[in-house]
């Protein structure tokens, strides 16, 4: 039976499942992410500059990431990297959206051909 | 333009996010800010600083992102009853324990044979055991509690309970070494929590070191800081 579960983190969600995406395979510093959710989504999607150092620090606690100082061209800075635990809690938020999406998208095609909701 | 660090770090600690989450996260958006300052010059901003405060969010907004996750916030703010009552009481229970451990660790490698009598060093280490633990443990304690509440902008009502309940406890706790003196004596540990006529008097020099000892840094530490 399907869950009946509302949805409130549906779109807070957003940001976790980009970052959890972005550093599946690389190490990145916050500007840096900001800078490829801009670039990758061509600037549909602008995460909030400072307010995405709680998400991170958020996952992190979680397990979900690891953080490390790191000097790259005489600047020091906190990178971020997916944890073993990240990548599951990443599957599992993409088969969440992807689900909703799939939702989401059979609605509006619907009411495209004319079915009432 | 001048960002408000200072202010966005009071106001966090002062919420109860963690002293490391708040280090890290001003750290960090001081970073971001220099990033899109370069980034603002580059595109040849009239004035990249302004650009930069401005994308990097509002204070209040970044502040809000921080406080509204519980699982950043300080055990101290998430619960000050667990830190506050119940660290001290373990942490001289660990104190106590780490301290016989020592106590017995010593005598048996370095100690008298059964029936002799202890050297001056032994003594005297007995002696500074018993007088750490009656004067400088609850200090210790006191220190700790101040500490976590001066670290995390706490308002003083749980840290004056916590110091106050670690004057009582420290007081009712006794622990003393005693070596033998003379031939056929013995040495003693004893452990153990009693009242008596001192302990109104232990209680009260107890407080005397650590009550003003938090006071004092609490009243002083912004001109410190400045």
């Amino acid at each position: 039976m399907p869950s009946r579960e509302t949805n409130p983190s549906f779109m807070s969600g957003v940001p976790e499942l980009l970052l959890l995406s972005l550093l599946q395979a690389n190490e990145m510093y916050g500007y840096e992410l900001v800078q490829a959710v801009q670039d990758r989504t061509g600037a549909a999607i602008v995460l909030g500059e400072g307010v995405i150092y709680p998400v991170l620090h958020a996952l992190e606690r979680d397990g979900a990431l690891t953080s490390r100082r790191k000097t790259v061209n005489g600047r020091s800075r906190v990178y971020y990297r997916a944890t073993e635990a990240g990548a599951q809690r990443f599957a599992a938020v993409k088969a969440d959206w992807a689900r909703i999406t799939t939702a989401i998208s059979t609605v509006v095609k619907g009411a495209d051909h004319g079915f009432s909701v | 333009m001048v960002f408000p660090f200072e202010r966005l770090r009071d106001r966090l600690l002062t919420a109860g996010v963690s002293p490391r989450h708040v280090r890290r996260y001003m750290a960090e958006l001081s970073d971001h800010i220099s990033d899109l300052e370069i980034e603002a010059e580059t595109a040849g901003h009239p004035e990249p600083r302004k650009s930069a405060l401005e994308r990097v969010g509002r204070p209040d907004d970044l502040a809000q992102a921080m406080i509204d996750r519980p699982e950043l916030k300080a055990w101290a703010a998430r619960a000050p009853w667990a830190v506050f009552l119940l660290g001290p009481p373990l942490l001289l229970a660990a104190i106590d324990l780490l301290s016989i451990l020592l106590v017995i660790g010593i005598v048996k490698a370095f100690g008298p044979q059964p029936g002799g009598v202890a050297p001056g060093w032994l003594v005297s280490l007995a002696a500074a055991v018993n007088f750490i633990h009656v004067y400088a443990v609850p200090l210790l304690l006191g220190l700790v509690v101040a500490v976590v509440a001066i670290r995390q902008h706490m308002r003083p009502l749980w840290p004056l309970i916590g110091l106050v309940a670690i004057g009582v406890i420290a007081s009712l706790n006794y622990l003393h070494v005693a070596v033998p003196l003379a031939p056929g004596q013995h040495g003693e540990i004893s452990l153990g929590a009693s009242a008596g006529r001192w302990t109104a008097f232990r209680v009260a020099i107890n407080l005397a070191l650590t009550l003003p000892l938090y006071l004092a840094w609490r009243r002083w530490r912004p001109a410190f800081a400045r």
